[in-house]
């Protein structure tokens, strides 16, 4: 076994002193795996992505990207990671155009010939200002610019939220593409666990600020089969969700 | 494009859904030995499943003997049009018919009035 792409240990974070978001969450993605990180709204998913950006430091524990630490090693980190927000991909008033010429200045080796391609393909309007889209564009910007980077590591926080059926197409399309061109490491956090099942290899369950699941696909199916309960993705997650996991 | 629908509710993995659904084509000579299936990225695109999902569930079906990968070309059925052996397409439709036969008792159907579905539905 390599060691996993991203392996967190034992983290925890709070945005207000005693009401800890993340608790002691564990967690290790195997390199190449494309793991859904499942968790209802508010279960601390956007959190962890922010985490693994190094866009804060953890109160306690360890996360390490590849073997760094993010917060302390944020531009090394970010070189080799592409990082797909659930909010809008820029400034508002930003035309799309004057997006991607800001994305070329600030992240070299970045392949804007397949950016352009993917957003001409969803009929993006490149001179509207990226708050005039719609929250389908949007997050077809978000994506089409994220897959441009040479990432080993594509985190992906809950890229379908407000999407209507075709956008959520492309979206997956997209992601789909992407694992067939090269090898990635993805962390796919939604909340809608059946669209994604056929997608993924592996899936951690988040409930109250903690992993409360997490392993390969096929062994989550069989162990829930063989409890008597239903193997689908979507049940599993409800099992899971479901129980008293406040602390 | 070849017909598969995957049921994300069902308890049969995904790659088990494929797999199925592809030997059953293959079988009933839907896939005639030497047609084309589609590239592994067209199929992944097409059900949005990972791809290697698809190049596995091909992998095993080669090592089945009812296709073939030419590398560089893609994959082609191998099965001769009618020439699969008696004996395991009566297998094929066996498992179906257990479910049916399941699914019959459970909604209160005796057996008599299952064959005489199928028997009405072969008519039509």
């Amino acid at each position: 076994m390599s060691d996993p792409a991203i392996a967190i240990d034992r983290l925890r974070y709070a945005y207000r002193p005693g009401r800890p978001v993340l608790r002691d969450l564990s967690l290790a993605v195997p390199a190449g795996a494309v793991m859904g990180f499942l968790g209802p709204n508010g279960a601390g998913k956007t959190t962890l992505m922010h985490l693994l950006n190094g866009f804060m430091p953890p109160d306690a524990g360890a996360v390490q990207v590849l073997g760094r630490e993010p917060w302390r090693e944020r531009v090394a980190v970010q070189r080799r990671l592409a990082f797909v927000p659930e909010y809008p991909p820029a400034y508002p008033w930003l035309t799309v155009t004057a997006f991607l010429a800001f994305y070329r200045r600030v992240c070299p080796g970045w392949d804007e010939a397949a950016a352009r391609r993917r957003l001409d393909e969803a009929a993006i309007p490149m001179d509207q200002p990226c708050g005039g889209l719609s929250r389908g564009q949007q997050g077809l910007v978000s994506l089409g610019v994220a897959l441009g980077r040479p990432a080993d590591v594509l985190l992906l926080d809950d890229p379908t939220l407000g999407l209507d059926v075709l956008a959520r197409r492309r979206l997956y399309t997209a992601v789909v593409e992407e694992l067939a061109a090269r090898a990635v490491t993805i962390l796919f956090a939604t909340h809608l666990p059946a669209e994604v099942e056929g997608v993924l290899t592996h899936a951690a369950f988040v409930a109250g600020g903690r992993i409360v699941a997490a392993g390969a696909l096929e062994d989550l199916k069989a162990e829930a089969a063989a409890a008597g309960r239903s193997a689908a993705l979507e049940d599993i997650a409800l099992h899971h969700w479901g129980g008293d996991h406040a602390a | 494009m070849i017909q598969i629908t995957i049921n994300p509710q069902s308890p049969i993995p995904i790659n088990e859904q494929i797999k199925e659904r592809l030997r059953l084509l293959l079988l009933a000579g839907t896939l005639a030995a030497g047609d084309q299936l589609p590239s592994v990225r067209q199929l992944a695109v097409q059900l949005t499943v990972n791809p290697n999902t698809v190049a596995k569930v091909y992998r095993e079906l080669e090592q089945e003997g009812l296709l073939t990968n030419h590398p560089g070309k893609g994959c082609f059925a191998a099965v001769p049009p009618g020439g699969r052996r008696r004996d395991e397409r009566r297998a094929l439709i066996r498992s179906e018919a257990r479910a049916l036969t399941e699914k019959a008792r459970t909604v209160g159907l005796s057996v008599a009035e299952l064959l005489a579905i199928i028997q009405e539905e072969s008519h039509e």
